[in-house]
């Protein structure tokens, strides 16, 4: 499940996004929420990404200041205001979407796909698959321990998973581990052996073999067309 | 300024309205007076606008033509194109010059009243005039009236120059005034934004009121409703998408169907390909709506509306329909003079709006025929 973290004054808006996480079956885990900037400041301090729903107007700060101060959460705006500026803003601050109130319900499930990385499933198991894989790729993983957090037999887990999105978990798994490694060859602020690591691979040679398998090149020929 | 001129108060020379006037005043402030021999200016209508007053004696004993003005013969004026000399039953040589303004005699110049050589022989202790001095005085009227053509054109220049002054002078203010109200516009734009903050954060609140309560189908009434609100408040003067203008007549008759449940029904057939050309923003819900205020108004049996938009090689061909209230073959041609009127209601903003995309290059007209009222449209793919 996917930590969430929902800050609005307003407990309509608190209310809205609660009832469809729950009636839409959303990967979604509420872990905290704040009515102020100061609870929100609180929150927004824990180490771990969470999927962060913000308001922009608010007592003591601004959703954007709070943006700007905890980069590392995934970001959508909710906010009354249409005006261009907000949204410019809250885009450039790495925002996922910014949608706004009264809340609709597609814009709502689309801005979550669009933050999560993937488009929701019917069946509630694989999104909540799907979510802990996007939000814990780097962690050791197999069918085993999967099938543990989903409370779920490993064989029908895996079964279930293949015949509804055509990919097994662990393909699935390498190839999350892949788009994340290529994203931070494409900033070069870390060497190959780094990202091996940061993205979930003990051994480099594994890291090695999956890349090729992925982008039929090494790590260090595709950082040179970047 | 006050101008005095022997002693009287006259008007300043800016002060005139008809530059003859004016040309005329600028001669009696100048030497003009103080000639030997008379000079006078008559309109075109035969007033006598100035005259220096110095008639030789011959005229004073026999004619006094000061008293008698209209009797004296000299003093009749006939408008020729050309400059006349004659001479008066006393012999008097007498010279009329034409002033001419933009090509044809519009005053005239009248002097001389110097006596002719012939006469001048019977007459005691008069030495006739030299025939150069006679020539010298024609050449100086002619020079008169030059200088009065002159200052006519220059008093008339100096008028349309004020006259284009005071025009500058309007647009500028104008422009100043447009550029306030677009300040204002802007200003009152962003205040309604800021006030619809208010609106949305209320209808944010109903809309979790309608899902705590289980009400769906409030709730979407709600979101419906939001996006009219924020459609309509968007861009006012500028262009859309026909998708988006076809997505805000969907939303709008989403909510009249909830209004008017199984009694609407709604044909549309849309052809895909039109979804991506530029219209003006907000020219669709209006027609729309025009066919529920007047076609469905005291309307009771089964509404159909029905929207057809369709593509015809480089054109869209749009039709809105409705099965409601009839108009007559004088009704429609009633409304189509009003389309062009330039009114702020209804189908002429349409077409107002429609004539600001397209100029010429659009059609509008209305039809009423076999249990149908239609708007028609037909407009451009292409915006210039």
């Amino acid at each position: 499940m996917i930590p969430t973290i929902l800050i609005d004054d307003e407990p309509s808006t608190i209310s809205i996004l609660k009832h469809f996480i729950q009636k839409e079956e959303l990967p979604l885990v509420i872990e905290g929420i704040a009515r102020n900037g100061l609870e929100a400041q609180k929150l927004l301090s824990a180490d771990r990404t969470h999927l962060v729903f913000i308001d922009i107007q608010m007592p003591f700060f601004t959703g954007l200041e709070l943006m700007e101060a905890y980069g590392h959460h995934k970001y959508i705006v909710v906010s009354a205001f249409s005006l261009f500026s907000y949204a410019h803003s809250a885009l450039q601050l790495g925002a996922y979407d910014y949608i706004l109130k009264p809340i609709d319900r597609d814009a709502f499930i689309a801005s979550v796909e669009r933050a999560i990385g993937f488009q929701f499933h019917k069946h509630p198991v694989i999104n909540e698959v799907m979510s802990y894989l996007k939000f814990n790729y780097f962690e050791p993983c197999s069918l085993s321990s999967l099938s543990g957090i989903v409370g779920m037999d490993p064989s029908y887990l895996s079964r279930l998973f293949k015949k509804e999105t055509g990919k097994t978990i662990m393909s699935t798994l390498h190839e999350i581990r892949m788009q994340q490694a290529d994203a931070l060859l494409k900033t070069k602020d870390l060497d190959v052996l780094e990202i091996s690591y940061k993205v979930g691979y003990e051994n480099i040679n594994t890291f090695y073999r999956h890349f090729n398998r992925y982008f039929g090149v090494t790590p260090a020929e595709r950082r040179n067309t970047y | 300024m006050r101008v005095y001129v022997n002693g009287k108060e006259r008007l300043s020379p800016k002060e005139f309205k008809d530059p003859l006037m004016a040309a005329v005043f600028a001669m009696e402030l100048g030497d003009l007076n103080a000639k030997d021999f008379p000079l006078m200016v008559f309109s075109s209508r035969k007033r006598l606008l100035f005259n220096n007053k110095k008639f030789p004696d011959l005229c004073l004993e026999n004619c006094q033509p000061l008293i008698h003005l209209k009797e004296c013969p000299c003093m009749k004026m006939k408008m020729e194109e050309e400059a006349q000399r004659y001479i008066c039953p006393f012999g008097l040589e007498i010279y009329d010059i034409p002033i001419k303004i933009d090509g044809g005699a519009s005053a005239l110049l009248k002097g001389g009243f110097v006596l002719n050589r012939n006469h001048a022989e019977g007459i005691m202790n008069v030495e006739p005039l030299a025939k150069s001095t006679e020539h010298g005085i024609q050449t100086f009227l002619s020079q008169i009236a030059d200088g009065i053509e002159e200052m006519i054109r220059f008093y008339k220049m100096r008028n349309t120059m004020r006259e284009h002054e005071v025009l500058l002078d309007d647009k500028e203010k104008n422009i100043q005034t447009l550029f306030s109200n677009l300040q204002s516009e802007k200003r009152r734009s962003v205040d309604l934004k800021i006030n619809h903050h208010f609106l949305f954060n209320i209808l944010n609140y109903f809309a979790s009121e309608a899902l705590t309560g289980d009400r769906e189908d409030l709730y979407s009434g709600i979101i419906d409703l939001s996006k009219m609100f924020r459609y309509s408040s968007g861009e006012e003067y500028g262009m859309a998408t026909f998708a988006e203008e076809l997505e805000y007549v969907t939303i709008y008759l989403r909510l009249q169907s909830r209004r008017y449940g199984d009694e609407l029904r709604i044909l549309t057939e849309i052809s895909p390909a039109i979804s991506d050309i530029r219209v003006p923003f907000n020219f669709l819900q209006p027609i729309v709506e025009n066919a529920f205020s007047h076609g469905f108004m005291e309307f009771d049996d089964e509404k159909m509306i029905r929207i057809q938009c369709l593509k015809k090689g480089s054109r869209a061909e749009i039709a809105i329909s409705n099965n409601g209230n009839m108009i007559d073959m004088a009704g429609v041609a009633q409304l189509h003079r009003h389309l062009t009127s330039g009114s702020r209601n209804g189908l002429s903003l349409i077409y107002q709006k429609l004539e600001m995309a397209y100029g010429e290059h659009f059609d509008m007209w209305i039809t009423s025929s076999f249990d149908l009222t239609t708007v028609h449209l037909s407009i451009p793919l292409e915006v210039n």
